[in-house]
């Protein structure tokens, strides 16, 4: 029994932290411009994707050799990051900010476009003929991320608990992304430009604060925290689909309005939590009730905290 | 050469002219403060000297500069800063990072330092608070705040809105007190304020506006002694 529980805090934690990675991104945007890029969970999605083509280019499988799997999973790792934070701030500059003073349902309406169009540019490269997709055809069939860890327990073959290294990987590479992206927003000058534009943005432009900047800066770290979200999950879960942005966004999302929408310890805490409730939920109820118990202690949270956990519903002093 | 002049400045809010033609100047060195009631265009000049609010015609110009086609953030570097009406400072930073903030376009670490300092010494109380997230200090404080971190610009000009509004009269005392010292360390200062009597007794010149025109303008003292500023302003 306390076998099960441990295995289920693990999963639920791994899960948790790239649910909190992905919900970095939303709430980091929505903290600044209070709008929700419902894109970020594709810009993920096609990271993913970036991951899975390199493996394929570099002929990276469970049979080479450590030193170029390591290589490989590092490469991987700061292609998918670059290559996330690069589209998210391209999705902006195209397409929101065109529309920052127009009504609040325009570039909402058109976060959700951006998102269908990345399904499709997924289910498009998911559908190119190269051998690390099986050869193309199955455009929206799930493909197989090799894996670049070795699929060890670390805790010993005979234990019941098991803990490989992608799992050390997925909390320990997760947890240094939240401290840095922590330091960077309490302790740089970029970051203290973020909290304030955040807080007032007419203020923070009186202030010499290029917010347009500010902006720009938002939406490439929570595009780099995705991509790199996307290969640890991708290392994780061993597949890669043109529908994976979908699920996990609209998770991440949750995660993010849960623990308090625009704060950045809520997002960490709503993933969290939302991993270990999934864990145990579909351990000790069952996993076809996933959803329902999922959203409905979701629901019951936000009836008691309609701000979320760490949301404030104070006023301040005018 | 004034270092700062408007001329003709009409500025709209959709179809609605807040500024029919506002033409002004103020000297380096002067207090010059405009007083006016409610609506009568007041915020709306000085968000049009900033770039909150671009001018639809009209030109403003600062130290022999055009600004209508300067970005606001860039206008700041220019050594002209605008503490805007209700304070707006970052609730949720500390005292000591709305003052950074204010720094925020300069990279001479002595002279920021030097500035933290000076702040400080003219509030006191801001010191003793640096470590406060700015939104649990009482209004008193705030503008305070708002003033320290405006400094820590080191402007040539201060725009500064309102910076009574709501606060007591001890401390409305302290902070008119403050707006003079900074004029004599050397700060031009254009100041919009509801309470026109104190702003015209420390003011050198002063505008009066209504309905987004010049009505009257002179030195601080023929317009406090004025009866139909009397009547309009001063409640006599």
């Amino acid at each position: 029994m306390l076998d099960t529980v441990l295995q289920q805090l693990l999963i639920g934690l791994t899960n948790g932290m790239v649910f909190a990675l992905v919900a970095l991104g939303y709430t980091m945007v929505y903290g600044i411009l209070e709008f929700i890029n419902f894109a970020h969970g594709d810009v993920f999605m096609l990271s993913a994707f970036v991951a899975l083509t390199l493996c394929g280019a570099l002929g990276l499988n469970e049979h080479s050799s450590a030193a170029a799997l390591a290589g490989g999973l590092l490469l991987c790792i700061v292609a998918s990051s670059v290559f996330g934070g690069l589209l998210n701030l391209l999705i902006d500059r195209v397409v929101y900010k065109p529309l920052r003073k127009a009504p609040k349902l325009a570039p909402l309406v058109s976060a959700i476009g951006v998102s269908f169009i990345l399904q499709n540019v997924g289910l498009f490269w998911g559908g190119m003929a190269m051998d690390v997709f099986g050869g193309g055809g199955q455009a929206a069939a799930p493909k197989a991320f090799p894996n670049l860890l070795p699929a060890t327990n670390l805790l010993g073959a005979t234990s019941k608990i098991t803990l490989q290294p992608k799992d050390v990987l997925v909390i320990g590479a997760s947890l240094v992304m939240m401290t840095a992206l922590y330091g960077i927003v309490r302790f740089t000058k970029l970051g203290k430009a973020m909290r304030a534009t955040a807080q007032d943005p007419s203020a923070a432009r009186l202030m010499g604060i290029d917010v347009d900047q500010v902006v720009a800066a938002t939406f490439l770290i929570g595009g780099a925290l995705g991509g790199f979200a996307s290969v640890i999950y991708s290392l994780y879960i061993n597949t890669v689909h043109y529908q994976m942005g979908y699920q996990n966004g609209l998770y991440a999302f949750t995660a993010a309005v849960v623990g308090g929408i625009g704060n950045i310890p809520g997002a960490v805490l709503g993933g969290l939590l939302l991993g270990l409730v999934r864990a145990f939920s579909d351990q000790f109820i069952g996993a076809q009730w996933q959803p329902a118990v999922l959203f409905g202690i979701l629901i019951v949270i936000l009836v008691f905290r309609p701000a979320g956990l760490l949301g404030s519903t104070a006023r301040e002093k005018v | 050469m004034a270092l700062l002049e408007l001329r003709d400045v009409r500025a709209k809010y959709g179809a609605i002219e807040a500024l029919k033609g506002i033409s002004l100047t103020v000297e380096a060195g002067e207090i010059v403060t405009l007083i006016g009631a409610n609506g009568a265009g007041k915020t709306t000049t000085l968000t049009s000297i900033s770039g909150l609010h671009k001018p639809s015609s009209g030109t403003v110009s600062f130290d022999g500069k055009d600004l209508t086609a300067v970005a606001p953030h860039d206008i700041v570097r220019l050594g002209l800063v605008h503490s805007p009406e209700g304070r707006r400072v970052f609730p949720r930073m500390t005292v000591a990072e709305n003052l950074e903030m204010g720094a925020y376009t300069r990279t001479d670490k002595p002279g920021i330092l030097a500035d933290f300092e000076r702040v400080y010494e003219l509030f006191p109380v801001l010191r003793e608070r640096k470590l406060q997230p700015a939104g649990t200090l009482s209004g008193g404080e705030q503008q305070m705040l708002a003033v320290g971190r405006a400094m820590m610009t080191r402007p040539k000009l201060l725009l500064l809105d309102e910076p009574s509004l709501g606060l007591a009269p001890l401390i409305v005392a302290r902070i008119f007190q403050v707006i003079q010292t900074l004029n004599q360390q050397g700060v031009t200062i254009l100041l919009v304020e509801q309470n026109a009597r104190m702003a015209l007794k420390i003011a050198h010149r002063a505008y009066v506006l209504e309905t987004g025109e010049v009505t009257m303008a002179g030195a601080a003292a023929d317009v406090l002694a004025d009866p139909r500023v009397a009547a309009a302003y001063l409640g006599e």
